[in-house]
């Protein structure tokens, strides 16, 4: 059963390169364009974990992080925060949140992978 | 060169290399008054910041750079730069790049919060600060793509 990860970010862009990025992995990735839409879509789907931006329109993804963490149903789903706005604030606050890894947008593909297997295995993509 | 328009300057090479495998090479820099009059042409990713520091930065865009980079990203070219991937992805190279140039103010203390990218286009599109001690124009040479870009950095820091 492939791990499934929620991307929550306003750039279709970045969904782009995280699903080219983890094509090759046993994960479905699955996209939400601002904060108050990936709440909603992580109650629904129950990811194994969220990839989370920090500025969206609509809800940012510290307001989101916040509401996930205190939502009974996704309060145990794993977030990582994958933004550009990678100041100290910033990344203390989503810590705080309850955030287990900021990684700063521009990212490379290693990076992406290396951020998310600490807390999935992602496996391979059967042949 | 004052120390923000370096570190705007690492952000468009870091971000290029990083996420579009492209080679950037400034070519021209100018601060204060020595900028070039007249608007910018184009399609123009800007994004504020506020905080320690406060301003914008501009990334500006001709029709065929801006296609060639949706379609090296993506792999499909697009018909034309109004197509939504392609103001996406200026928006989001915009914001990335800001990001990374306020992550090394702030390693000096200065810190903001960026807000949204906003995607304009005109022939003649006028950014003036009044009140921004530091200002800088730099081109760009994208020797792969044989592209130019223009980046534009207006900042104020607080003490």
């Amino acid at each position: 059963m492939p791990k499934k990860i929620l991307s929550i970010d306003d750039s279709r862009m970045v969904h782009m390169v995280v699903t080219k990025t983890l094509k090759s992995l046993d994960v479905e990735v699955i996209t939400a364009v601002n904060g108050q839409e990936g709440i909603e879509k992580a109650e629904k789907e129950k990811p194994d974990l969220i990839l989370l931006d920090a500025t969206m329109p609509v809800m940012d993804g510290i307001e989101a992080l916040a509401a996930l963490k205190a939502n009974p149903a996704t309060k145990d789903i794993p977030v990582v925060m994958l933004s550009a706005d990678s100041g100290k604030d910033n990344v203390e606050r989503a810590t705080q949140l309850g955030a287990l890894r900021f990684i700063a947008k521009p990212f490379t593909g290693d990076a992406l992978v290396a951020g998310l297997s600490a807390y999935i295995d992602l496996g391979q993509k059967a042949a | 060169m004052h120390f923000v328009c370096d570190f705007t300057q690492k952000a468009v090479v870091a971000v290029y290399d990083t996420m579009l495998n492209l080679k950037v090479e400034p070519v021209s820099h100018s601060e204060g008054a020595a900028i070039p009059q007249g608007g910018l042409v184009g399609m123009v990713g800007s994004v504020s910041f506020a905080g320690k520091i406060t301003g914008a930065l501009y990334m500006t865009y001709n029709e065929s750079l801006a296609c060639k980079l949706t379609e090296r990203l993506i792999g499909a070219k697009p018909k034309s730069w109004s197509e939504p991937e392609v103001t996406d992805l200026i928006g989001e190279i915009t914001n990335m790049v800001s990001g990374d140039m306020k992550r090394r103010t702030a390693e000096l203390g200065y810190n903001g919060l960026l807000a949204p990218p906003l995607i304009m286009q005109g022939d003649n599109i006028v950014v003036e600060s009044k009140d921004a001690p530091i200002s800088a124009d730099n081109i760009f040479r994208i020797p792969e793509l044989n592209e130019e870009l223009r980046v534009r950095v207006f900042a104020k820091l607080e003490p």
